[in-house]
């Protein structure tokens, strides 16, 4: 039982992460002035799903604010109150509190102490000018729409943590109460049945039951109306506020009294006097019977007052019972009659309603799904292989076979990471909040202008963005942005920028951070790499290595940063992250101006255009995307600089030319490799690499080596060949930072 | 069940043995997930020596390391006599190149004898235990000390 | 047992009734809306509708207002199962002719006695 509640939670919280986005978006455009009546119910109804869900496990400091939130944003769909920039700022607060006290119940930490600051500006909306007096509730039409601000502490008590378990009742004396019950005409219209009531009362202690009244005759008699006064004598332990609760759902269709014999004794037993007391059991025994023959359970409940009376008629009565039964049904069938198209609209709605249909399907099934068409794209190299292999005339009809399903294949690839594909939407959603508490915190003033949020990334991508994100961000709020005051004094607006942007580029995506703070001081820079051991003192470095420097492991510590880009760790972790994710990071600086962080990230982590290469007897997969041409190595193109290093020449420019082999250590060539690729590195420019033969194109499946290696420079992974063989992936960025930092040594030993 | 049963496996576990050159060695079976006969790995750059690459095990990547030069020795001239134990290490499939499987063997806590503390390092930390058998000596490997996941890799 | 029809949209809490009721022999049929609700509730009908009030497309009182109409929702008892308070919705509750109104956080011993005593 633990376990399923421990589910539900969990599908509360996931629950609520969806919420809580949507909730943002909303409050966001709300901010914006962007917004109709829908977006402020959508809002309104997000922030009431959490809190329902969160009393149903008892979060009571999330019901708590949830509720208060809740009656802020009635207020607001009810049009009593304004969505002007004193309230946005307390929503869009209140939204950061909520997603806090989400994440707070999901980890069972206790509060944070902003949440009553924001919590009391809640309720300032609600009643602007007694924010700290007695709450009173006011006679328009607020008042009766939404609580008053103590409302909160009564739901506390409410939601005391008894979710799955009945507290045990103790034997307590007992007494009699008295309830009175008058059912009026809609009782048994709006679900209600005596017979059942009196069997409900009748589980809190034993039950007497009278009636009083009089019964037309029973020609005259209407099943569905009658009006008979039933007297129930309780005797039950029960307080009257539970007996209240309970008799509070029948309250509205019935006129019902009830009197407490401990608190009025003398006046209960002298008005119960007159009637003759009947035994429940047997009231409902013989109801029962009626229900039973008179084949409409509902509308025969009412005929139990008619039984009562006349029981000692027998059968006859029974029939006339029947009988009226019967009349009161065709009464019913002559209204329905009458209204045949009442049921068009809602059906109408609910069409509507299936247009934005979701699946939520657990990920480990999808990744199964994308495993599996993994392996048919591998088998389906296998295929073409061994077809190729076989000596077919040319255009025959398995080739086309075969070809057409290549193509079917792809296609279903496709198709299913696009089931993995989510836009950088929800992670860029959480900035914002990143952005409103550092800026708080730092006395900065700043704008976070997003786009591309709707850049559609594989969504373990989107997982481990997170984190290297927030942390550029608070790097470049805490080291990029200035004070406003020396904003001002450098002629910039008070207030910073900060834009982060996503866009796809062929196979990858790029995610751009930019500010318009004072970029980074390169001086600062170097001296405090210098004090730290990562460059020699007397290191002659370029202003783009100086830039670089900030993502060396080591650069920033816990004691060298504040606590905002703190918790004690550095860009170095940011580039690691991104690394470990087969991107890159890059860094353009402008002193003065501001500083633009670029990540460029695959698409999916699964899936490959790759080119495939030999050298020796190796086979390599460079990224179809980075090749740009193949050359054959013969003098004219290729030249050797004086340090020993190649360079190749491709059209009316030089490039590196840099040796796969020696980069990577494989063993050396027995002859001089034949052909030279020429790659984009995308950031700096084309190089070219040095290998025996091009294989073909094909589609790779990705397959991780993490499982069991560290990362192994030069390599993004691994794929597995038609032939079954594994061959590795070539990084060529990487290969690229090896080869200007090796190609010296590298290439001497090959020349 | 019975007490046969009882008295014989109390506390005693199997070993996958396998031999070396002159050597054996024992595997607990448990760890054991599979063996399958020699195939050409891809080699990986910047591995230590004993490492000689990556197979395909139905899909999945593992590592191949080679044990006769993880003991200092010569890489084994691999053939199709050879065998690769493919091995569970902390949830990874890990290949070890061995010359050829021998025997399963029951082992109790009581037959085991430590590596004497002269012993050199490179054998004490690898080997959990010493079992003596029909004159023989088997080593009984510690694999997890022998090929720790993700960290004998040159970062 | 009893067939009961959990209306809300919020997963959470079909998820939490579908257990609760379920576990006491009940079969539980589900509905995201008002809308989606009356169609189950012709397709199904059950012996009880627990529904929650705030909702898209169709709320609970539209709903059950809707359902009286229904041959099968005529004499249906049908509680309202909502985080609401107010006295005004409690009002307009009785109008559309609920059965019984319950306030969430629920509890599950108190619902399955409701069940149980409204069925």
């Amino acid at each position: 039982m633990m376990d399923d509640f421990d589910d539900f939670q969990a599908v509360f919280f996931q629950e609520c992460e969806e919420l809580l986005g949507d909730l943002q978006d909303h409050l966001e455009s709300i901010a914006d002035g962007d917004f109709d009546a829908e977006t402020l119910n959508a809002a309104f109804r997000a922030v009431h799903s959490i809190k329902g869900g969160a009393g149903a496990f008892g979060f009571d400091h999330l019901v708590n604010f949830a509720h208060i939130f809740e009656t802020v944003m009635d207020k607001l769909r009810s049009d009593e109150l304004d969505a002007n920039p004193t309230v946005t700022k307390v929503l869009l607060r209140s939204n950061d509190v909520i997603a806090d006290l989400v994440a707070d119940a999901q980890n069972g930490a206790p509060p944070r102490d902003n949440v009553e600051r924001v919590r009391l500006e809640l309720e300032a909306l609600i009643n602007p000018a007694a924010a700290d007096a007695a709450p009173v509730a006011d006679a328009g039409q607020a008042a009766a729409s939404t609580p008053a601000p103590a409302a909160p502490e009564t739901q506390a008590s409410q939601t005391a943590p008894e979710v799955l378990a009945e507290p045990e009742e103790e034997a307590e004396p007992t007494r009699d109460v008295t309830i009175r019950i008058a059912p009026g005409p809609e009782f048994i219209h709006s679900g209600h049945d005596m017979v059942k009531l009196i069997r409900a009362f009748k589980s809190m202690g034993d039950v007497r039951v009278e009636t009083e009244g009089e019964l037309p005759p029973l020609s005259d008699h209407d099943a569905v109306t009658t009006q008979l006064v039933w007297t129930l004598t309780l005797n039950t332990a029960e307080t009257i506020s539970e007996i209240e609760e309970f008799y509070d759902f029948y309250a509205h269709t019935a006129d019902f009294t009830i009197t407490d014999s401990s608190v009025a004794e003398e006046a209960v037993s002298a008005e119960a006097e007159p009637a003759a007391p009947v035994q429940e059991e047997t009231v409902a025994e013989q109801a029962q019977d009626v229900q039973e023959q008179a084949q409409e359970p509902l509308e025969a409940s009412s005929a139990t007052v008619v039984e009562l009376n006349v029981s000692s008629e027998g059968q006859v009565a029974l029939d006339e019972v029947k009988a009226a039964v019967a009349q009161a049904d065709a009464a019913e069938k002559a209204e329905k009659a009458a209204a045949p198209k009442a049921t068009e609209a809602p059906k109408k709605a609910a069409a509507s309603n299936k247009a934005a249909k979701t699946l939520r399907v657990e990920l480990n099934r999808v990744d199964r799904l994308v495993n599996m068409v993994g392996e048919i794209v591998i088998t389906q190299a296998v295929l073409n292989q061994k077809i190729s292999e076989v000596d077919l005339p040319p255009n025959n009809q398995v080739a086309q076979a075969i070809e057409q399903l290549s193509h079917q294949t792809r296609e279903l690839q496709e198709s299913v990471m696009a089931i993995r594909a989510q836009p950088v939407k929800s992670v860029f959603s959480r900035m914002p909040r990143v952005v409103r508490d550092l800026a708080d915190q730092l006395g900065k003033e700043v704008t976070l202008e997003l786009a591309g949020e709707h850049t559609e990334v594989d969504t373990t991508v989107i997982e481990e963005l997170a984190e290297p994100l927030t942390h550029m961000l608070r790097n470049s709020m805490d080291h990029g942005l200035e004070m406003p005051d020396a904003r001002e004094a450098a002629g910039k607006p008070r207030c910073g920028t900060v834009w982060l942007t996503a866009e796809h580029r062929g196979e990858r995506v790029t995610i751009t951070l930019e500010d318009d703070g004072a970029g980074i001081n390169r001086d600062r820079v170097l001296a405090k790499a210098i004090e730290k051991g990562i460059v020699p003192e007397e290191a002659q470095l370029t202003p783009e290595e100086i830039d670089m420097l900030i993502f060396a492991p080591g650069f920033s510590t816990a004691a060298a940063v504040s606590n905002v880009s703190g918790r004690g760790v550095g860009m170095d972790v940011v580039k690691k992250k991104v690394q470990a994710l087969g991107g890159r990071v890059s860094l353009q600086n402008n002193p003065g101006k501001g500083a633009k962080f670029v990540i460029t990230l695959p698409l999916t982590l699964a899936v490959l255009d790759g080119m495939t290469i030999g050298i020796g007897d190796e086979r390599f997969v460079l990224p179809l995307g980075s090749v740009v041409e193949a050359l054959k190595i013969s003098d004219d193109v290729m030249e050797t600089l004086p340090s020993g290093s190649h360079i190749l020449r491709y059209r009316d420019n030089y490039i590196p030319l840099l040796s796969v082999r020696d980069l990577l250590g494989l063993d050396p060539a027995l002859e001089r490799e034949s052909l030279a690729v020429v790659v984009e590195t995308e950031t700096d420019g084309k190089i070219s690499l040095l290998v025996d033969e091009l294989i073909g194109q094909r589609q790779v499946v990705l397959k991780s080596l993490e499982a069991n290696f560290k990362r192994i420079e030069g390599i993004s992974g691994a794929t597995i060949l038609g032939d079954g063989r594994v061959a590795l992936i070539l990084d060529v960025p990487a290969l690229h930072a090896l080869g200007t930092g090796h190609n010296v040594s590298a290439l001497r030993k090959a020349s | 069940m019975s007490e046969e049963v009882k008295t014989e496996n109390f506390d005693s576990k199997q070993y996958v043995t396998f031999v070396v050159g002159e050597r054996l060695y024992g595997v607990e079976i448990t760890a054991v997930r599979e063996i399958k006969q020699w195939s050409p790995t891809t080699a990986l750059p910047n591995q230590p020596v004993y490492t000689r690459g990556v197979l395909n095990l139905r899909g999945t990547i593992v590592p191949v390391h080679d044990l006769r030069a993880r003991f200092g020795g010569m890489l084994t001239d691999a053939t199709e006599n050879h065998v690769i134990v493919i091995a569970s290490i902390a949830d990874q499939a890990v290949g070890i190149l061995v010359d050829a499987v021998s025997d399963i063997l029951n082992v109790s806590p009581d037959d085991t004898r430590s590596v004497p503390p002269s012993a050199r390092e490179m054998d004490l930390e690898a080997i959990s235990g010493l079992v003596a058998r029909d004159d023989q000596m088997i080593a009984l490997l510690d694999l997890t000390r022998l090929f720790p996941v993700n960290t004998f890799m040159a970062a | 047992m009893k067939t009961v029809l959990a209306v809300d949209d919020t997963a959470t809490i079909r998820g939490m009734l579908r257990h609760c009721l379920s576990k006491a022999g009940h079969t539980v049929i589900e509905a995201e809306d008002g809308a989606q609700a009356l169609e189950q509730l012709r397709a199904h009908r059950p012996d009880i509708v627990i529904t929650d009030l705030n909702m898209p497309v169709m709320d609970g009182l539209e709903f059950i207002e809707r359902a009286r109409q229904e041959e099968c929702g005529r004499t249906l008892p049908m509680l309202l199962l909502t985080t609401e308070t107010a006295d005004h919705l409690k009002q307009r509750a009785r109008e559309v002719r609920a059965t019984g109104w319950m306030n969430k956080p629920f509890n599950p011993g108190k619902l399955l006695k409701l069940v149980d005593q409204l069925t």
